[in-house]
C-alpha cells in the first residue's frame, strides 16, 4: 500500500527544493525498517538517515538566516521533523548521544520542540520548552514545563549555524536552575555553532555536519 | 561612517522616563509605553537626527517596543514602517509596508548585533538600499556592528554625564 503526501510550502523567500522528499511511504517496508533497524549497523542507518534528511529538507535559494548571515541553501527543519519515518530514526540516533543520568530533555521553541517531544518518546524521559529571548527581556517565562533545581539536562537542537541560540537556550535552562550537560543537534552547518557551544562551556554534537551530508 | 547627535540637553531625562538611565555597563531596554508623552518628545528629537538618511521607510525588529519607538518615528519622518522577525532560523518580513527604497534600520540600542545584521540582510535580499541605522542610545558595540552604514544616533552613551565614559 502507498501513501502519497504533499511537500508543504517552506517558510521565507523564494527557493528550489533541490531533490523531491520521499513522499511515497511503503508502510510495510517501513515496518520491516523498524524490526531491521536494531540489528542494523548504526553507520548504515546513518547514512540512509542522511540522504533521506537531504533530499526531504535541504532548499537552494537566497536566504537570510536569523544570524544575518546570507546562505545559498537552508535546511528546513519542518520538512524533516514532519515526516513520523524520519524524525522516529533521528529520534533513535539522537537517543544514542544521550549520556546517562539525564532527567530532562530541552527543546528550543519552535523548531526544535518536535524533536524534543520524540526524543522524550523515544528515552522515556520527560521535557521542557526552552523559549527563545533574543532581547533578554521577555516577559514571557524562559523554560515552560517542569524543571527541578540541579535536574540534568540535554538540550536538542534541529540545525546549529552560529549556536548562538542553542547556547542562549542552555543559558536560560542553567539561570532556572537546571544543569546543561550537553547539546545534541541534527545537523551542524559547520559555522562554527560547536566550538562556540563548547567555547560556552557546554558538550556538544551532531549527527551530521554538512560535509558528512555531502553537501 | 558618520554619526550625528543633537544637544544632550533633556534627553537623558526623556530617555530615564523611559527606563534608560546613564548608570551601568550599558543602556538599558527603552520602554515607549511607559511614558507616552515623553517618548514622543524624544522621538521628535530623535527625528531631527534620522531624518538625514533621507528614508523611504523605517525598518524594526518584531518587538513590542521597538515597534512603538518605529512608528512614532516613521510618523514624525512621514514613512512606513516594516517589521522584521525570525521565522525559526530564516529572517522574514511582515509587510506592513512594501520593503523597498531607502530603508532606515531603527532601534532603541544594541540588543544582539545578529538581529541589525539580519535586518541588513533582508534589507539587501529584497534589493533595497540601507539608508542608515538610526539609534536612540549608539555604544562601541553598535558601531563595530553598523560597519559602513551611516549612523545616526541621538546620544552615545561613551558621553553621557555622570557615566563612565
Amino acid at each position: 500500500m502507498a501513501i502519497l503526501g504533499r511537500r508543504p510550502e517552506a517558510a521565507g523567500p523564494a527557493h528550489t527544493v533541490v531533490a523531491e522528499p520521499d513522499v511515497t511511504v511503503d508502510v510495510q517496508l517501513n515496518a520491516q525498517r523498524l524490526f531491521d533497524d536494531g540489528a542494523r549497523d548504526r553507520d548504515e542507518r546513518r547514512q540512509e538517515l542522511g540522504r533521506d534528511l537531504v533530499s526531504a529538507a535541504y532548499l537552494r535559494g537566497d536566504f537570510v538566516l536569523s544570524s544575518g548571515m546570507r546562505s545559498s541553501f537552508y535546511f528546513d527543519k519542518y520538512l524533516f521533523e514532519t515526516k513520523p519515518g524520519i524524525l522516529r530514526r533521528v529520534s533513535n540516533l539522537l537517543a544514542e548521544e544521550i549520556p546517562p543520568g539525564i532527567d530532562r530533555i530541552a527543546g528550543t521553541e519552535l523548531g526544535a520542540v518536535a524533536l524534543a517531544v520524540a526524543l522524550s518518546l523515544e528515552m522515556g524521559l520527560p521535557f521542557v520548552i526552552a523559549r527563545k529571548a533574543p532581547k533578554g527581556y521577555s516577559t514571557s517565562r524562559a523554560v515552560e514545563g517542569e524543571l527541578y533545581p540541579g535536574e540534568r539536562v540535554v538540550v536538542v537542537e534541529d540545525v546549529i549555524s552560529t549556536g548562538a541560540q542553542a547556547i542562549l537556550a542552555a543559558n536560560r535552562l542553567k539561570e532556572a536552575g537546571g544543569e546543561v550537560v550537553k547539546v545534541v543537534a541534527v545537523i551542524d552547518r559547520e559555522q562554527g555553532g560547536l566550538p562556540a557551544i563548547a567555547a560556552a562551556g557546554y558538550e556538544c554534537s551532531a549527527l551530521f555536519s554538512l560535509s558528512e551530508l555531502g553537501l | 561612517m558618520s554619526a550625528q547627535s543633537t544637544t544632550h540637553d533633556g534627553i537623558w531625562e526623556l530617555l530615564a522616563a523611559g527606563g534608560v538611565t546613564p548608570e551601568g555597563d550599558g543602556p538599558a531596554p527603552y520602554r515607549p509605553l511607559r511614558a507616552p508623552s515623553a517618548a514622543t518628545e524624544l522621538v521628535a528629537r530623535f527625528a531631527k537626527v534620522a531624518r538625514e538618511a533621507g528614508a523611504d521607510l523605517v525598518l524594526v525588529w518584531d518587538d513590542l517596543d521597538q515597534i512603538v519607538l518605529g512608528q512614532l518615528l516613521a510618523a514624525q519622518l512621514g514613512v512606513g514602517v516594516a517589521r522584521a522577525y525570525d521565522a525559526d532560523g530564516l529572517v522574514a518580513i511582515r509587510d506592513d509596508a512594501p520593503l523597498e527604497g531607502r530603508v532606515l534600520l531603527v532601534t532603541d540600542a544594541l540588543r544582539d548585533p545578529r538581529t541589525l545584521a539580519a535586518m541588513r540582510g533582508i534589507v539587501e535580499l529584497r534589493g533595497s538600499t540601507v539608508a542608515g541605522i538610526a539609534v536612540l542610545v549608539a555604544t562601541d558595540e553598535l558601531r563595530e556592528a553598523a560597519g559602513d552604514a551611516p549612523l545616526h544616533a541621538l546620544v552615545e552613551w561613551g558621553q553621557r554625564a555622570g557615566g563612565a565614559g
